[in-house]
């Protein structure tokens, strides 16, 4: 079920609704579990095994780890099982066909024929985000850092809660599950916060993303009719377009939770303000940049074994990064390309500017620095192939002419982003104007009323699909 | 566990009725400029008048295809030539008005007057669109226009409810509405040249025509098309189904065929001619003529059409 679907709006309200109704946890766990299983069910029933398989294991696992807390193989051992049959799922559904072209690309290289038909399956739907969840369940278990779930309906909530099953926050079980042994009574204030947030996340969706969205896809998907200066363009509204898509969704899903009184964890927090790329991992997909950090980055090492080391740990976490990502060379490239900027930036830092950039002038040129390359980066994310990521490039920097204008995206799709960036530059330096929050009723009212309205009126509801869904 | 809502369903009801006050007052804006709204300048506008003010004598309706296809003047002065009067003529096809917003509007033309002649232009691939956000784009009118409305109101219930509200039936039209005063008067009666090409003509020659298989028709789509039809073969006004030529299709208009002559409808079938195929500077792209095209493609439809009038 999508968010911006006429499902959504009948189910959701309907599920808060009985989920207070009900008297206690013995009867809400339960019922948010079938809740969320409906949630998935809706897109394609049959995927709902994968979760189920991917719960059951790394439930009984984490049991096991547990039993055998003193016994460090076995623990290990258990580890490693659940590890293994949840990679294994991903692997098969995500990965096999791009392992087998590869192999096949490279051993016909060789002059060796390899004959392995590709998978014709659908990638189930955030298989990446509840993988990770349960693998860092059980990672955590084997750490000591959290006790294991002994309810398996919770233990199953945790993994399927519908707000952030399909498209992340990827949660950390001991942020999560502590909440689901909590009971929550129904607080008007944290619901209207939630219905808030759950708002300006539509606005992000449907008048940002979705609106600019149609001038990428003309550009991008028809790139030989368009100029580099149309592709630049396009570069720059697609930079926007990931951040409102994956944002927005993210803010539907916080509050979409925090209506039922649950907290999730950040997931953006003004990325484009990043005056380096250290600090835009802090803020952008950052419950996917800390999940790296947690359980890969510091696994391999982190800074613990020397600099060289450490710089070599950061490449293979971002290369995972791209990995994740998507099945494809491109997203390998785009995640060492983070990769190097982190590296170059990190020895930057090092051998030749020692000091911290702390003047507005060199705070605003690191700024503008920082989205460039990251805008240059999405290249290879939004290209259809690792040859039309090259070709973009190639045209972007040789063949400039004039700007393909389609008047009424620019017009609605502008408008929309000057309210972002207004709202975001607001929340950045904390300045003192507030609109939905202001302490004046009516305003507060007003401004409320007319964001849904602009929602409404300019809003795209072609039913677009949320970007990460296919991770 | 009894809950304590705090006001908070106060909160959510006054901010619904700010909504409903919102939305009120955009309808009734909106509505009154829609009323003064000129004959040209936009989508909007051209559909608004083939809706509820066009009166020519022939009237050509279709999408991208049929708006680039026909050129008005030529078939006006052919059609002048062989009546020996004056027969006015209107290019009232629109881009991307696919079947169901030409259906509508075939509809609202024969309720409103009886023109001596309609060339509805159409292919079976559109026949299988399930797509309804043409006849979305006619939303606007919903009040206005009996026949839009009930088209909205076979989409569904989700329509039918979604429709009361303003907000929603002028959802991304208010830039259509605005450009309609801004736009400059429209010329040729309706068509709108595309010049030059886009097909690689070194490389398209000697590719392989591909046959794909056809998907099944889209039951809405089809349903509204027949009732046209219908309306067209009762009421004895000429209606001509004409299909205009595509640069190397990859299906065929056997199914549509087949209907029009159900409804004992002439049908036009210029789809996959080898003169067309052979010739892609003719075309802009693979789906649309351009202007040289266009004129020799308007020739050879109006010594076709000769039979039926």
């Amino acid at each position: 079920m999508l968010f911006n679907s006429f499902e959504f709006l009948i189910f959701f309200p309907v599920v808060c609704i009985i989920y207070f109704l009900l008297k206690d946890n013995r009867w809400r766990i339960p019922f948010l579990l079938v809740a969320s299983y409906y949630f998935y069910m809706n897109w394609k029933p049959v995927y709902a095994v994968l979760i189920l398989t991917s719960t059951v294991t790394t439930y009984l696992c984490g049991l096991l780890v547990e039993k055998h807390a003193d016994n460090e193989p076995k623990k290990k051992t258990f580890l490693v099982i659940s590890l293994i049959i949840n990679f294994a799922i991903l692997f098969f559904f995500k990965y096999f066909n791009f392992i087998n072209e590869s192999i096949f690309h490279l051993l016909e290289i060789a002059g060796i024929r390899w004959t392995v038909p590709n998978l014709n399956v659908l990638l189930p739907v955030g298989i990446s985000f509840y993988t990770f969840q349960a693998v860092g369940y059980s990672i955590d278990v084997y750490r000591g850092t959290i006790k294991a779930e002994r309810n398996f309906l919770t233990y199953a909530l945790f993994v399927s809660f519908f707000p952030q099953l399909v498209a992340g926050p990827i949660e950390r079980a001991k942020n999560l599950i502590p909440q689901f042994h909590e009971e929550h009574s129904f607080n008007a204030q944290e619901a209207i916060e939630g219905l808030k947030l759950m708002i300006w996340g539509f606005f992000m969706k449907l008048c940002v993303a979705d609106v600019i969205s149609e001038y990428v896809n003309a550009v991008f998907n028809n790139m030989a009719r368009h100029n580099g200066t149309s592709i630049v363009v396009a570069m720059v509204l697609f930079s926007f377009q990931m951040y409102c898509d994956f944002a927005g969704y993210s803010n539907i899903a916080i509050g979409a939770a925090r209506v039922m009184g649950f907290r999730l964890m950040e997931n953006f927090r003004r990325p484009f303000f990043a005056y380096n790329i250290k600090e835009f991992w802090k803020r952008w997909h950052i419950s996917l940049s800390s999940w790296f950090m947690e359980y890969v980055y510091i696994p391999l090492g982190g800074n613990r074994k020397g600099y060289a080391r450490s710089q070599v740990n950061m490449m293979i976490t971002f290369l995972a990064c791209g990995l994740w990502h998507g099945a494809d060379w491109a997203f390998v490239l785009w995640g060492g390309l983070l990769g190097a900027y982190q590296v170059i930036g990190s020895m930057w830092n090092k051998y030749v500017h020692k000091r911290e950039y702390k003047t507005v002038l060199s705070r605003v040129l690191g700024t503008i620095f920082c989205y460039s390359l990251g805008v240059f980066s999405m290249i290879f994310f939004r290209a259809n192939s690792l040859s039309d990521a090259f070709a973009l490039i190639g045209k972007m920097l040789t063949d400039h002419g004039p700007l393909f204008v389609d008047e009424s995206v620019f017009a609605y799709g502008l408008a929309a982003l000057a309210i972002l960036i207004l709202k975001d530059t607001k929340d950045e330096f904390n300045l003192n104007i507030n609109f939905m929050h202001s302490k004046h009723t009516v305003v507060r009212y007003l401004s409320t009323a007319a964001l849904i309205a602009y929602i409404l009126l300019f809003g795209s509801y072609a039913k677009g699909q949320f970007i990460y869904f296919q991770f | 566990m009894i809950m304590k809502t705090d006001g908070f369903w106060k909160k959510i009801l006054i901010t619904c009725l700010i909504l409903v006050g919102i939305d009120i007052t955009v309808g009734l804006v909106a509505d009154s400029v829609l009323d003064i709204m000129p004959d040209y300048g936009g989508q909007l506008a051209k559909d608004n008048y083939r809706l509820h003010r066009l009166e020519t004598d022939v009237v050509i309706i279709g999408s991208s295809r049929g708006c680039h296809h026909y050129v008005t003047q030529q078939l006006g002065d052919s059609l002048d030539a062989y009546f020996g009067h004056h027969t006015s003529v209107y290019n009232a096809a629109i881009a991307a008005k696919i079947a169901n917003s030409n259906s509508c509007a075939a509809e609202a033309i024969i309720a409103r007057y009886r023109p001596k002649l309609v060339v509805f232009d159409i292919g079976e691939d559109l026949l299988c669109l399930d797509d309804v956000s043409d006849i979305e784009f006619s939303a606007p009118f919903y009040w206005k226009d009996t026949i839009v409305r009930r088209y909205l109101d076979d989409i569904g219930f989700r329509e039918r409810l979604f429709m009361k509200s303003s907000l929603y039936r002028y959802n991304g039209k208010l830039f259509n509405l605005a450009s309609c005063f801004l736009a400059p008067a429209a010329v040729d009666d309706g068509y709108e040249p595309k010049f030059g090409t886009n097909i690689d003509t070194t490389v398209v020659k000697d590719k392989p025509k591909v046959t794909v298989p056809t998907s099944e028709l889209d039951s809405y789509t089809l349903n509204n098309f027949e009732t046209a039809l219908k309306k067209y073969s009762s009421e004895k006004v000429t209606l001509v189904v004409v299909c205009s030529p595509h640069f190397r299709p990859n299906n065929n208009n056997k199914r549509l065929a087949a209907i029009c002559e159900k409804y004992d409808i002439p049908f036009l079938d210029f789809y996959d001619m080898p003169y067309f195929n052979s010739q892609p500077e003719l075309f802009y792209d693979s789906r649309h003529l351009n202007d040289k095209g266009a004129h020799i493609y308007t020739a050879m439809f109006f010594e076709q059409l000769k039979r039926f009038m």
